[in-house]
Formats: structure tokens, C-alpha cells, sequence
């Protein structure tokens, strides 16, 4: 196979590969750039990349404590051996990152404060068969306080898709490699609101097939997928910060799913999933765990109602069983696999017969979404969305717990918000969002609400740019704790910050 | 309710993959949604695609999500970077006391040396992209490091590969002279170098990096007379105190995080001649609760404030004069972290700038002044002048910095009114199209603890490349060393004091 950098017919006789030949086959690389692959019939090069860059700084009044007082004399002058010690700390503190209880794993997450995210894909391909790379990272290490390798993703998908439709005669679509599935979309072209697939995510590597079948004025979509995770935590790894502090207890994952979606005239569409994830594995410390099992049952509704808006509503039921033992191949509320799954909702207590809890228990879940232009509302087809407008949002999740542990047994979490967005002129625009969330129920010490509000700048009606400039005022109970220390955890040494500012900018082509 | 039991689930798989094979229409999909305003159609799909990131929409939700329809814009795309692979060895000293039944001379990869180098061991690159229109573009580099077991004996996750800078740029039209462009992003700046391009000799005597802003302006004052400022704020996350360093991740001062703003402004004559001035704050949160700063002093808040004008001439055909020079003011500084990354050399927070300026005994407290130059000047084309030189015949380019620093307060006694210099030479003979002669020689000498500290190479080395101003080389360095004993101080693991360098690179 020629090489990728020198000519392959230089006429000396080669005794070993060159140093630029890949350790596996690839095409060759004379292909035109930037083109969809879905337009061509030829081999194209295509690149899109997402950006989502924010400052945020946290204020909030720095407490003081009593210090050790490392230039004062080891004894005292009465001879005591009693350290000196003065107060140090008070006044206002300024964080970076700001302190809020907005973990992503966590249910309190409302994605209100943006977190850096950057993401680069290759597309190589045809309109038959086409390979994407993404490379991402959640940090950028000239801007960083150090290197979080955990962050620096490099490259985090790869798969292969495959256009069927000419063969078959009907839609299909195959992908197969390591890429994600996102069920319960709250949002019309994202996860919504809160960044937050309602129903399931999948993480794994393996295969989708996504098939459809018209009739009339109805679309039925059909979709299943299989696939395991890549790897697992090997016996004997020690949790540390660059392995994201892995969990080698856990098994190794399957995780399968399929889907039944039929939407009518383009306004309206009901969705039917089922995800299960289990394990079976004795590769663990020990040797031996149970089988593990996380299933979700879930339907959820897409109304595209013109001038009346985009409504979402959705139902998830998940349960599960020996959870612990179930790795991140699903993702429940952004919580991966079942150790986080416990970790979040159902407990790592002990049961209600005094053993360590094994992650038993479900939740039921719901979410909605309503987003509405005002301006179409008000001009219909005639509003194009290059003129002035109003977009009101309105969204929210719940779910109620139930878990064999006594006290995570009927805790029921929701979160709702709303938000409002005028945009005055082609450049300029100011929003307002208000969320509350409540982490157990009527508890008022667990819950709290955060106001924001943004000026937003962009260079068109339309752009696919934003720069915002927010402030968010956070109102929290006294027993909302933050994650915070190393490796994280959640405690009343830290308390939310009440300020936060944040100036972001995001752009995506 | 139904529990599906998992050894069907693979019957359910094929049974939906089977039925989907009865299915068969003429139209095949639904029309293509034509915009993402609430209420247009959206595609039949019943999950986001893999392609989509995992982050919600734009702040407000005006701005279309990845993946939804937008107007077409003529964005334009532009790779470059730089590629790299360079490996020093470094002929290594009889250490003492030497093992028993030690003999020979010990190779050091890579070698084992201080000070400024001509070249480091490494391979890699930098990725450099662009993409967007001439109103708003990204920008985003990505840095990987050959970074295997097999190349390297173990794997250093601290190495990469990584996103480093990302940022957003937006260049609106000029209001009448006022030009404007704003930068958003994770990014870093650089200024009062002395040096015409690039990083010079000894680099920039401010870089800052962070999250955050920049705002650059410019305009014609008269014809002759042109403005420019700049205006930033960088903030810095700060590192859990309780972080293990030195392992996995680099070394770095924890609990504290910094806060940069800085001002920049001015003059440029003719083009010829320009005058600026800069002013930066690093103010930096110490949040340590339970350690103390690495000069066991307790935690509090500290500040670097730093101060510098600049002066450079531009001179065609004798080259270029760049001059620059002021006042770095220490406050508590060892809880300043690192958005001031380069001063006088790395930073590394205020660390670096303590421990060689203002000693461990200053509480982090005193004042540095600097001055920096440097001439860079071709002798081709002032024996062509007043011709052009064409850049395609010999010609010997010639660099020469120094830079010298004055500890103007500090409580370490030690240190008070210390000195310190910086000296370099850089000469590159390009005598053919393809090869060139290159000598470098650079010499730091600064107070520490154990006497003076000095080091200073000379190294002489060939290079090739593919053209009289290519941007490739291989080249072949000789670095001959000498060292204090403050600076080479363990005889039992000696600095190598011969350095023989092969690398090559190529930018694009």
C-alpha cells in the first residue's frame, strides 16, 4: 500500500513500511473538502465543529476560619505547646469556576450556567457510506488551571454510516462504531432546556439501524440498536483523577434498545422506546457480582404546531435491578450507569434489611417543553424571523423515586422555567430565565431557584453565532451543598455562590 | 408492567431490522424542514443524531442549534500548524560519587540540561483552524505530543493531546476610523516583545491566557499617526486544593485561581516608529483552607501588577530595534496563579518570579524591574540597498537580545537590589538554497541561594531546507554548556555540558 506522504513508484525497493503508512487501511487521501457527503457521489472531506466558550466567575462572602499561624512560635509564651492561631478569610470571594450546585450528573443541573464544550467532525464519505470523527474536549488548556486529561476528550466518536435508501427502497440508515443515542429530546434540534436526553442516553460502541415507511400523510420510523462499552475499569486499577476516578467494581456492559416513532404531516410525532443495559460478568474484584440490569420504558410526543409552537412532552420509566454493577453504556438523567444512578437517586446506604443497598429501585420520570415565536404567532408564514421577536419558553422534569433504601424510598424531584427572549434589533437581544428546582419535594432546604439575565449580541437575525453577557442570582435552601474538592463531593463546607456572571460565546457551522 | 427479559432482546432486534424489509414507499422521506423557529416541522428521527453536541441551546434559544436549518453563509476554512520531531542526547559527566563498577559515559535522553536551548527533544504538533466569514470567525488550535510507551517509555497523560486556545472573533465594520474586533473565548496574549516576529530571543515580557475577552481598536489619528488599544479580562479557574500534582498532572500551584484585566494602548509614526504602553493586573483568590502557599506563608489574596512601555523602530534595510522595559509590583504574590504565564521567563503563577527574584524570604512581596531589546537585522539586503533583496541568494541574518533585570524591593535581604541578565546570539548563514550555517549562543546569569547562577551554551549547527525561505528544516545542533556550580549543583546526577540535537520541522 503506497504511502500517504511519499510516491509509491520512486523506484527504490522498500524494506520496511514508511514511517507514514497507518497501522491500519485507510483511503487515499485525494479527495475534495468541505463537502457534505450526503450531497456527493464521490468521496468528500467534510468538517463542522461546535463552539461554546463561557467565562463565569461565582461572588459570594468568604467565611472566616481559624488558622494555624505558621510564622508564630511552636510554644506559647505561657509554655504551652498550643499552636497560634488567627482568623483569616471574611470580605467577598470571587470564584473561578464558580461554586453551584449545577453538577451535570446531578438532577439539580439546569444548564442555565454554560460550561466550555468544544467539538470538531471529520466526515469522510459519499452519499452511500461515510465516516465521522469527532474530537472534543470540555476544557481548553491555554485558558485551564491545569491539564484535565479527563476533560480533553480527543477524540471521542467514531463510526461508520451507511445510506441504504437506493438499495432497499425505503429509508435505511445503519451506524456502527462508538457514538452516543439520545432519547427524549426536549428540544426541536437539541436536548432542550436542561441538556438533558428525558428518556435515555447510550454510550457504546456497536450498531443503530434506523428504517421508516411512509404512507399517506404518516411517517413510521423504526429504530433499534446494540452495543457495549469499549472497555472496562480492569481489576485492580486504583480510582484517580485521570481515570475519572473509575469504579472497577462494575461490570461489563450491554446495552440494547429499540424504538417506534409515527409522525403525521409534519406537525406531530409519538415516540415509543424501550433501553435495557445488564450485566453479566465476573471480571471484577472478587470474582463475582450479580447480574445487573437498568430498563427504561419510555413515550414521548412532538407537536410542530406553526404558529402555535413546538410542544414537547415525555414519559420515562426506569427501573432497575443490582444496578451497581451496571456501567455508564446508559445514561439515565445524565447520571452514568448505576453507580451514578444510586449516587443520585436511589442510594448507597443500606436497604430496609440492613445490607449495603445494590441499586433496586425505579424512577418515573416526565419532562415538557413549550417554545413559542411571538412574532409568528402574531404574522404566521409571513414572519421569517428577520424582524423583531418574542420567544417564550416554558420546560420542566420530574421524577419520583422509588428505592429499597428507606430514606431515598418516595422522594420525588422536579424542576421547572421558564424563559424570554427579545430580540430588538438584527444584533442585539436580552432574555430572562428563572428556574426552581426542588431535590426533595416540599423540602424548601433543598431547593432553589436562579434568576438570569442576558444581553445577547450576534451578527445576524438568524446567525448561527451568540455572544451573551448574564448574570445569575442563585436563592438557595441552607441544605443545597455543592460538589467541590478532589476527588468531588458534596458537603456543607461549601455553599453555592449567590452571583454569577458569565460571558460566553458560541458559534457552530 | 412488561419486563422484557434480556435474552429476547436480540430477537427483538432482528425482528424490527426483518420488518423494516416489508416496508417500501415511492416517497421515501418527508420534506427537509426549511427553518428551526418554534413551530416548523422537524425531522420524523426519534433521537438526536450522533454528530450533535451534548449541550443545550444558544443562551435564549435564538440562535439555531447544531444541525438545525440556518441560512447558508460563504464561511471559508484554513488549516495550518506545525509539525515537529526533534531528539537531544546529552553526553553525561562521571558522576560523584559514581556506583560501584561504574565506567563510561552515560547518553541522556533526553539530555539532561538548563537554561535556553537551540532545541528541545519532542515530537508533535499544532493544529491551527479557522473557520467562519470576515464578521465573525473560530479560531482553534490543537496540540498533540507523540506521547506513547513506545516512543517514550510510559505515557504521560499531562502530554495531551488537547484543545488548547478556542476563541471567537468578530470584526464588525468600522465606525468612520474606529475600527473594532472582539475576541471571546479561551485564549492568550502577548505583549511587549522586543523582538519584530514571532517570540524573539527571550520572548514577550507579559503573556496572559484565561477565559474570557479581548477588545482590540484601532485608528488613523493623521495620516502619518495611527492609535491602538486594547482592553481584556482573562480569569483563570482555580485547582482544588486537594489535587495530587507532580504525577499525572503538571506541576501547579492549587486553591488558587486569577483574575486578569488588562489595558493596552498606542502610537504607531510612519509605520516606523511606535510607542505603547501596557498595564496588567493578576489579581489572584486564594481559597486554600487547609495549606498554607508554597512559601508556608498563610493564604490571602495577592496581586502582580504589571507595568511596561515599549518602544521599536523599524528601519528597512537595517532591520529592526525593538525596546522594552518596566515594572512587575509584587504583592502577596504566592497566591497569584497563572494568568500571567510569561514574564521573565515561565511564571508558573508568581513562583517562578519568586523563587529567582525576589527570594522564598519575601513573603511574595517586592518589586522587579526589567529591561529587554533586541536588534534583528540581514545583511543582504543592506549591501543591496537601495535594491530590493529579492530573498533568493545568500544572506546572513543576525539577532541579538539581552535583557536585564533589577530586584528594586524585597524583604529577603538576599535579594535586595540583586541583578540578573539574559544574553543571546542568533546567526544563520543561508549560503545555498538548501543549507545554511546557523550559530546560537545564549548566556542567564541571575543571584540564588548557592551563589550566582550561570549557564551559557554556545552551539553551532547545519540546517536544510527546501528553498531560501522555506518553512522546513532538518537540522544538526552542537550545544557545548557551562554551568555554575549554583546551577548544576548535583555532582551525584551532573548536567550534561554536550548536547548533540536532530530534528526536523515544517510549518504550514
Amino acid at each position: 500500500m503506497p504511502s500517504l506522504v511519499m510516491a509509491a513508484d520512486d523506484g527504490l525497493p522498500k524494506l520496511g513500511l514508511s514511517p507514514g503508512e497507518p497501522q491500519v487501511r485507510s483511503a487515499t487521501p485525494s479527495i475534495p473538502f468541505g463537502v457534505s457527503p450526503a450531497e456527493s457521489k464521490e468521496f468528500v472531506l467534510d468538517f463542522h465543529g461546535y463552539l461554546l466558550l463561557p467565562a463565569t466567575i461565582g461572588v459570594h462572602d468568604r467565611p472566616v476560619t481559624m488558622r494555624v499561624d505558621p510564622s508564630a512560635p511552636a510554644t506559647q509564651p505561657d509554655g504551652s505547646a498550643t499552636p497560634a492561631t488567627i482568623p483569616t478569610g471574611g470580605g467577598t470571594v470571587i470564584h473561578a469556576p464558580a461554586l453551584l450546585p449545577q453538577d451535570l450528573r446531578s438532577f439539580a443541573y439546569t444548564a442555565v450556567v454554560p460550561t466550555p464544550w468544544v467539538q470538531m467532525n471529520f466526515v469522510y464519505g459519499n452519499s452511500t457510506v461515510s465516516g465521522t470523527v469527532i474530537m472534543a474536549a470540555s476544557t481548553l488548556s491555554d485558558a485551564a488551571g491545569y491539564y484535565d486529561p479527563v476533560k480533553q476528550l480527543g477524540v471521542n466518536d467514531a463510526f461508520l454510516t451507511v445510506n441504504a435508501t437506493k438499495f432497499f427502497g425505503f429509508p435505511f440508515q445503519l451506524h456502527v462504531g462508538a457514538y452516543t443515542g439520545r432519547y427524549g429530546a426536549m428540544g426541536a434540534y437539541d436536548a432542550g432546556r436542561y441538556a438533558t436526553p428525558l428518556i435515555a442516553r447510550t454510550n457504546s460502541i456497536g450498531e443503530t439501524v434506523i428504517t421508516g415507511y411512509k404512507f399517506g400523510q404518516f411517517f413510521l420510523v423504526l429504530e433499534e440498536g446494540l452495543g457495549g462499552q469499549l472497555g472496562r475499569p480492569p481489576v485492580g486499577l486504583v480510582p484517580a483523577g485521570w481515570n475519572d476516578f473509575a469504579d472497577a467494581s462494575v461490570g461489563a456492559t450491554l446495552v440494547g434498545h429499540a424504538h417506534l416513532g409515527l409522525s403525521y404531516a409534519g406537525v406531530g410525532r409519538l415516540g415509543l422506546h424501550y433501553l435495557g443495559a445488564w450485566t453479566k460478568d465476573d471480571q471484577v474484584p472478587g470474582g463475582q457480582i450479580p447480574n445487573g440490569r437498568i430498563q427504561v420504558f419510555g413515550a414521548d410526543l412532538n407537536v410542530t404546531a406553526g404558529r402555535a409552537g413546538h410542544l414537547y412532552f415525555g414519559f420515562a420509566r426506569t427501573e432497575a435491578r443490582n444496578a451497581a454493577t451496571v456501567s455508564g453504556a446508559i445514561e439515565i438523567l445524565n447520571a452514568r450507569g448505576g453507580p451514578e444512578l444510586m449516587a443520585q437517586y436511589l442510594g448507597t446506604g443500606t436497604n430496609r434489611n440492613g445490607l449495603p443497598s445494590a441499586g433496586n429501585g425505579s424512577l418515573t420520570t416526565f419532562g415538557a417543553q413549550y417554545d413559542l415565536s411571538v412574532s409568528r404567532l402574531v404574522f404566521g408564514s409571513l414572519y421569517t424571523g428577520t424582524s423583531p421577536d418574542i420567544l417564550l419558553s416554558l420546560f420542566g422534569i420530574g421524577t419520583a423515586v422509588k428505592s429499597d433504601e428507606a430514606d431515598r424510598d418516595g422522594v420525588f424531584k422536579v424542576k421547572v422555567g421558564g424563559e424570554a427572549t427579545y430580540l430588538m434589533m438584527s444584533w442585539l437581544g436580552v432574555s430572562e430565565r428563572v428556574d426552581h428546582v426542588r431535590l426533595q419535594g416540599s423540602d424548601s432546604k433543598n431547593a432553589f431557584s436562579i434568576f438570569s439575565s442576558r444581553v445577547l449580541f450576534h451578527t445576524g437575525w438568524k446567525s448561527r453565532d451568540e455572544f451573551a453577557l448574564q448574570y445569575s442570582y442563585f436563592q438557595a435552601g441552607s441544605d443545597v451543598y455543592v460538589q467541590t474538592g478532589f476527588p468531588p463531593g458534596t458537603g456543607p463546607n461549601a455553599n453555592p455562590d449567590r452571583h454569577v456572571i458569565t460571558l460566553s460565546g458560541t458559534f457552530w457551522w | 408492567m412488561v419486563r422484557l427479559q434480556c435474552r429476547y432482546a436480540f430477537l427483538v432486534h432482528i425482528a424490527l431490522f426483518l420488518a423494516a424489509g416489508a416496508a417500501r414507499a415511492e416517497e421515501l422521506v418527508p420534506a427537509a424542514p426549511t427553518d428551526s423557529m418554534p413551530g416548523s416541522s422537524v425531522p420524523p428521527g426519534l433521537g438526536l443524531a450522533p454528530e450533535s453536541p451534548p449541550v443545550p441551546p444558544a443562551p435564549g434559544g435564538r440562535a439555531p442549534s447544531f444541525g438545525a436549518p440556518a441560512p447558508p453563509s460563504a464561511s471559508s476554512f484554513r488549516l495550518g500548524g506545525k509539525l515537529w520531531g526533534t531528539e537531544a542526547v546529552g553526553i553525561g559527566r562521571t558522576p560523584c560519587p559514581a556506583a560501584e563498577d561504574y565506567s563510561g559515559t552515560a547518553l541522556h535522553l533526553p539530555a539532561l540540561m538548563t537554561s535556553k536551548s537551540p532545541v528541545w527533544s519532542g515530537a508533535g504538533a499544532n493544529i491551527n483552524i479557522q473557520y467562519g466569514t470576515s464578521l465573525v470567525r473560530a479560531y482553534a488550535s490543537y496540540y498533540v505530543n507523540v506521547n506513547s510507551k513506545e516512543y517514550q517509555g510510559s505515557t504521560i497523560p499531562g502530554r495531551g493531546p488537547s484543545f488548547g486556545g478556542v476563541y471567537l472573533l468578530v470584526s464588525p465594520p468600522s465606525i468612520g476610523k474606529l475600527g473594532l474586533q472582539f475576541k471571546v473565548g479561551g485564549l492568550y496574549e502577548i505583549f511587549a516583545g522586543p523582538g519584530q516576529w514571532g517570540w524573539g530571543i527571550f520572548g514577550p515580557l507579559l503573556a496572559l491566557r484565561g477565559y474570557g475577552e479581548t477588545v482590540y481598536g484601532e485608528m488613523d489619528l493623521t495620516g502619518d499617526l495611527h492609535l491602538s488599544f486594547v482592553q481584556g479580562l482573562l480569569v483563570v479557574p482555580g485547582v482544588d486544593e486537594d489535587l495530587p500534582r507532580g504525577d499525572y498532572y503538571a506541576w501547579i500551584e492549587r486553591g488558587v485561581s486569577s483574575f486578569v484585566n488588562h489595558a493596552h494602548a498606542g502610537l504607531t509614526y510612519k509605520g516606523r516608529y511606535s510607542l505603547k504602553l501596557h498595564y496588567a493586573s493578576d489579581y489572584g483568590i486564594d481559597e486554600r483552607t487547609h495549606s498554607n502557599t508554597f512559601l508556608n506563608t498563610l493564604p490571602g489574596d495577592g496581586r502582580l501588577d504589571t507595568y511596561l512601555a515599549e518602544l521599536r523602530w523599524v528601519g528597512p534595510p537595517y532591520g529592526q530595534l525593538g525596546l522594552s522595559g518596566g515594572l512587575y509590583n509584587f504583592h502577596n504574590s504566592a497566591s497569584v496563579g497563572d494568568g500571567v504565564w510569561w514574564a521573565i521567563d515561565w511564571t508558573q503563577g508568581a513562583r517562578e518570579m519568586i523563587n529567582k527574584f525576589l527570594g522564598s524570604a519575601s513573603n511574595g512581596t517586592g518589586k522587579v524591574a526589567v529591561v529587554s531589546a533586541e536588534y534583528d537585522f540581514s545583511v543582504a539586503p543592506i549591501l543591496w540597498a537601495p535594491r530590493s533583496f529579492p530573498n533568493q541568494s545568500p544572506d546572513l541574518q543576525v539577532r541579538i537580545a539581552a535583557l536585564l533585570s533589577y530586584t528594586v524591593a524585597t524583604q529577603d535581604t538576599y535579594f535586595k537590589n540583586s541583578v540578573g541578565y539574559y544574553l543571546g546570539l542568533e546567526t544563520e548563514y543561508r549560503m545555498s538554497k538548501y543549507f545554511s550555517l546557523n550559530f546560537k549562543s545564549y548566556g542567564e546569569s541571575r543571584d540564588s541561594y548557592a551563589g550566582r547562577w550561570a549557564a551559557y551554551s554556545i552551539n553551532p549547527g547545519i540546517a536544510f531546507h527546501s528553498d531560501w525561505w522555506s518553512m522546513d528544516r532538518i537540522e544538526i545542533y552542537y550545544s557545548r554548556r557551562f554551568y555554575s556550580s549554583a546551577a548544576d549543583p548535583n555532582s551525584a546526577q551532573p548536567l550534561d555540558h554536550n548536547v548533540i540535537a536532530l530534528g526536523g520541522y515544517t510549518t504550514f
